[in-house]
């Protein structure tokens, strides 16, 4: 089963803040009383009929209509079909998941190794089978090529896909030298 | 010293002076404090004028706006959930079927208020309450978006907290089918 949370409604809403701060025996400034009767007023009255159109247009992200009715028809001239998944695609498709689990980076001496979010530790070299819902019924054998300070590269078959760390994420130590 | 006397007699201008001076030096010694309390008052009784002056200004159509204040918070009170209705609140929620094509499989009304409309918590609200209802929706993308919509824009002031899709949900001959699980916050008469 896959669980993908969404947030749809924070864009939507985008009045002006409020920010009522003043003494007691002071009378709200005008503009500022102004301003809380307009943000009231969009709030208590939010259509959208405009929305509801840009709601029409947003396309299915979830859509896997595709390719089950290419695989019954038996015949792919729709260009909707045309969706193929090659070695690069699935890679870059295994490796968005991958890098939700990883944590960062540990350096043992000369040795990298990939710190996982659930404690677990991987080193160049390891190999590990891989389903994603896109394909369904298939697995795919991915190794961990290489593991830097900076990064990590996986391969599977002869595609490799090279992961960099953002400046904020990854953790490297240099346990022993 | 019969000198100086005589000299004051001949000249009686000069003794009065005298004498004035030594009044006022008096007097003066007398009320310095009073002095400077009363300037103090001043001071203050001029704040006091320049903050009725800025109201004075301020207060320009406040009657209009007050007015307008109240019919807002009529409506406010007119469109808010009453908790122990838990089954007038839980209809609401499965009417939406009748208005879009979606299916609604299931609403709970969720016992308590999230913390951070209660108590000391950040967006805590003394007229109100919240009521929390978690609610799986069944149907396509573009009606469950729909859903979220008029949520959204319906008379009754709530707002999605969370928000979960279910991609597999679909399968036979409805494979575009999704199911999504929806957390609402409403709110609600105190």
């Amino acid at each position: 089963m896959v669980v993908l949370p969404v947030c749809l409604i924070a864009s939507v809403n985008n009045q002006p803040e409020i920010k009522l701060i003043g003494a007691k025996d002071r009378v709200l400034p005008t503009t500022l009383r102004t301003s809380i009767l307009e943000v009231a007023e969009i709030s208590l009255n939010r259509s959208d009929e405009a929305f509801i159109v840009t709601i029409e247009k947003v396309k299915n992200p979830y859509s896997t209509g595709e390719k089950t009715s290419s695989a019954m028809a038996g015949e792919s001239t729709s260009e909707e079909f045309s969706i193929v998944y090659d070695h690069a695609s699935i890679l870059e498709l295994i490796q968005v998941n991958f890098a939700t689990q990883v944590r960062g980076t540990l350096a043992k001496g000369d040795n990298n190794y990939l710190q996982l979010n659930g404690g677990g530790m991987l080193e160049a070299g390891d190999s590990f089978p891989v389903q994603i819902p896109q394909i369904e019924g298939r697995s795919f054998m991915v190794t961990i090529f290489k593991i830097t300070s900076r990064g990590y590269t996986l391969k599977m078959n002869d595609v490799e896909q090279e992961v960099i760390f953002e400046k904020t994420s990854g953790i490297t130590k240099d346990m022993e030298k | 010293m019969s000198e100086l006397v005589e000299n004051l007699k001949k000249n009686p201008a000069i003794f009065f002076g005298v004498v004035a001076l030594v009044i006022c030096g008096g007097v003066g010694f007398l009320r310095g404090n009073q002095l400077t309390e009363l300037s103090a008052a001043e001071a203050e009784l001029n704040t006091k004028l320049d903050k009725i002056s800025l109201n004075i200004k301020h207060s320009k159509n406040i009657e209009q706006d007050t007015q307008e204040l109240e019919t807002l918070v009529g409506t406010i009170d007119e469109r808010l959930f009453i908790a122990e209705e838990r089954a007038t609140n839980i209809d609401f929620f499965y009417s939406f079927e009748d208005k879009l094509d979606i299916v609604i499989s299931e609403v709970d009304q969720l016992e308590g208020s999230a913390l951070r409309f209660s108590g000391n918590g950040p967006d805590a609200l003394k007229l109100y309450s919240v009521v929390n209802y978690e609610i799986t929706v069944g149907g396509s993308f573009h009606e469950i978006l729909r859903f979220l919509y008029e949520i959204y824009q319906i008379d009754p002031i709530m707002r999605v907290s969370d928000f979960q899709i279910d991609a597999t949900a679909g399968s036979g001959s409805a494979p575009d089918k999704l199911s999504a699980s929806v957390r609402i916050a409403v709110l609600a008469a105190k």
